[in-house]
């Protein structure tokens, strides 16, 4: 499905290159469950954004479904995350004004769909991850892993094939953690491509390939 | 989290959610309506703006709606002046230009066929004195007077009379209803000007005379001729007749004066560039208000997106076109600039009828506000306009938020 050839990645920081990443070469097949640990600073977040197509690789490339994606400007960027990626995010990052519902429908409506279906599906997914009596609940009026949940349908709006996490269990309790972990398992047991980048070595177990990245090298673990 | 599938079809829970109204609406204008509390500031301030602009409008439309309008409520049909000269003063230097020998031109006038009534009239200044002995270093007042060759009760709505009734003698003096508030003399009380006391026998005015007929003393011009305070002149002289062409036929032999009728007369005043500039520096003066609104607008909204940096990088990441957000902003501009405007209609609709209500009784006019279809919705585009142009740069910088960049930093 996803392929990074010989990917690299510098910033310029002050007057010197910083390389978050280094000649990283992994393919993510359908159905996959990756985790990507490292310690803070390796990397991580950096491979994370440019298999999500928020960040471009300054060498290397990277494909999918054997696309190149290098001449993809950020419109079409836009449009192939909306269809193809559900994100989700360490700070949950939900729009504060809007209701668990409406978030979980907002991929939807920018990818058209009509309102009746699109709320009827975004309830549906909110009461798969248990909110269904949270429907009309403001994000502030949720706890931390009730906010992950609306995340994480959210990030499943639009059916998408693969499911990239930043950190997921960052801000969570162990309760919380455990449901998202079990979670993400329901959802790669349903052949979907998941992709968990995490320090933490009880999500990173839950996955059934593991990568490994330090100083920007991107190494497997045999699991 | 029951363990079946993830997105799976549940037709009991359909019939439990209620969904609020709004969200039948797009995505922009949700937002948009979202954010009615943060934009109260901006719709009130914007809202005085548009209100006063609009306020203006209403009092300049309906001024000058007064003066063009007082010559077609007139019964004189017919106006005679010397050539060049301007038969309704809008500005300190516009010269009436005086019609000489005037006993024998109206004696001549009212003599052709067809002519009902003509009066002659001469703007004049007289100087007021208090009665008894006039004290030393008496500051001088001078008040704007008409005098008046004629009868024009003769003349279908020529006299307009709030209180008592027209001049009948040569030492009674008629005053307009704003000279009379301002001066604060009333029926019944007396006038001494240049030398001679005059009785206050009304207040009115004379229809067809300009900006300026509500704020002058009226008074007989043969009277004043006898005792040497003018010549035998007028400024002009209105002629109701059935026949303008007996008119226009006699003045043309006279070469030094013209006749107009008061369409021809109206005409000449609209298209007048004295008229044309007092209406564009009203109209600029209404743009620059609206401007500064405008760049009000366009500060707050530009606030607005700085801290939505978040909610635009998060909607971005997930991959909203960045149209959706363009649209956000421009919503919310949009629902400004029409909160804004209907507000500014109250205000105006508030100021106006208070105008109505305690100044027009003092400067003697019926309304000095009017709502004017045509110049409300001529404002309500321009401010639409202005809405787009305040939301262009601040809508576009939201779609140029760069999500990783945002993301990283919260």
């Amino acid at each position: 499905m996803l392929d990074l050839s010989s990917v690299s990645r510098k910033y310029l920081v002050g007057d010197s290159d910083v390389w978050a990443l280094r000649d990283a070469t992994l393919h993510v097949a359908d159905g996959d469950f990756v985790s990507i640990a490292g310690p803070s600073g390796s990397g991580k977040s950096t491979l994370l954004q440019i298999i999500g197509l928020l960040d471009r690789p300054t060498s290397g490339t990277v494909s999918l479904d054997g696309q190149d994606l290098a001449g993809f400007d950020d419109e079409q960027r836009a449009r192939l995350r909306l269809a193809t990626i559900g994100f989700i995010f360490q700070r949950f990052h939900l729009l504060s004004d809007m209701t668990a519902l409406e978030n979980v429908a907002l991929p939807m409506e920018a990818a058209g769909v009509q309102a009746d279906q699109r709320y009827d599906r975004a309830s549906l997914l909110l009461d798969d991850v248990g909110l269904s009596q949270r429907l009309l609940f403001m994000p502030a009026q949720l706890s931390g892993g009730q906010r992950q949940r609306v995340a994480i349908a959210r990030a499943l709006a639009n059916d998408p094939r693969l499911i990239l996490a930043d950190e997921p269990t960052g801000e969570l309790h162990s309760e919380d953690k455990a449901n998202i972990i079990d979670l993400f398992q329901r959802l790669n047991a349903q052949g979907r491509t998941v992709v968990v980048v995490t320090h933490d070595p009880e999500v990173a177990s839950a996955a059934r390939r593991r990568i490994e990245i330090r100083d920007g090298f991107v190494t497997e673990v045999a699991v | 989290m029951d363990g079946e599938s993830i997105g799976a079809p549940n037709p009991g829970l359909e019939s439990r959610t209620k969904r609020p109204w709004l969200l039948g609406f797009p995505f922009p204008i949700r937002s948009a309506a979202r954010r009615w509390r943060g934009m109260l500031g901006m719709v009130v301030g914007v809202g005085f703006a548009l209100g006063l602009v609009l306020t203006m409008m209403g009092l300049i439309g309906t001024s000058m709606g007064q003066v063009l309008g007082d010559f077609g409520l007139s019964g004189a049909n017919m106006y005679v002046a010397v050539n060049g000269g301007r038969l309704v003063v809008l500005k300190g230097t516009d010269n009436p230009g005086t019609i000489d020998h005037a006993t024998a031109v109206l004696s001549k006038i009212r003599s052709l066929p067809g002519v009902q009534s003509a009066v002659g009239q001469l703007s004049w200044s007289m100087k007021q004195e208090s009665e008894g002995p006039q004290a030393r270093n008496q500051p001088t007042q001078f008040i704007p007077a008409v005098a008046v060759d004629g009868d024009p009760n003769e003349m279908a709505n020529r006299v307009v009379m709030r209180e008592g009734r027209w001049l009948r003698r040569g030492n009674e003096v008629v005053l307009g209803p704003s000279l009379s508030a301002i001066k604060k003399i009333k029926v019944g009380d007396s006038l001494r000007m240049n030398g001679q006391t005059y009785e206050v026998v009304g207040i009115g005015k004379l229809r067809g005379f300009g900006p300026s007929g509500d704020s002058v003393a009226y008074l007989d011009a043969r009277a004043l001729r006898q005792r040497g305070i003018t010549g035998d002149i007028v400024n002009y002289i209105a002629v109701q007749t059935s026949d303008p062409r007996a008119v226009r036929s006699y003045v043309e032999d006279l070469a030094s004066l013209r006749a107009v009728s008061s369409d021809e007369l109206t005409m000449e005043i609209t298209s007048s560039s004295d008229f044309s500039s007092a209406i564009a520096t009203y109209w600029l003066i209404d743009l620059f208000i609206l401007f500064v609104a405008g760049m009000f607008v366009s500060n707050m909204l530009a606030r607005s997106v700085a801290e939505r940096r978040l909610e635009f990088g998060t909607l971005r990441a997930i991959g909203v076109p960045s149209r959706s957000i363009l649209l956000s902003v421009a919503a919310e501009a949009l629902f400004i600039i029409l909160a804004s405007y209907a507000f500014g209609v109250v205000v105006s609709l508030a100021l106006g009828t208070a105008t109505n209500a305690w100044l027009a009784p003092v400067y003697g006019y019926g309304q000095l506000f009017g709502v004017d279809p045509g110049t409300y919705l001529a404002i309500l585009g321009v401010s639409l306009g202005m809405g787009l142009i305040a939301g262009f740069l601040p809508a576009r910088g939201a779609t140029k938020v760069d999500p990783l960049e945002v993301l990283r930093e919260a």
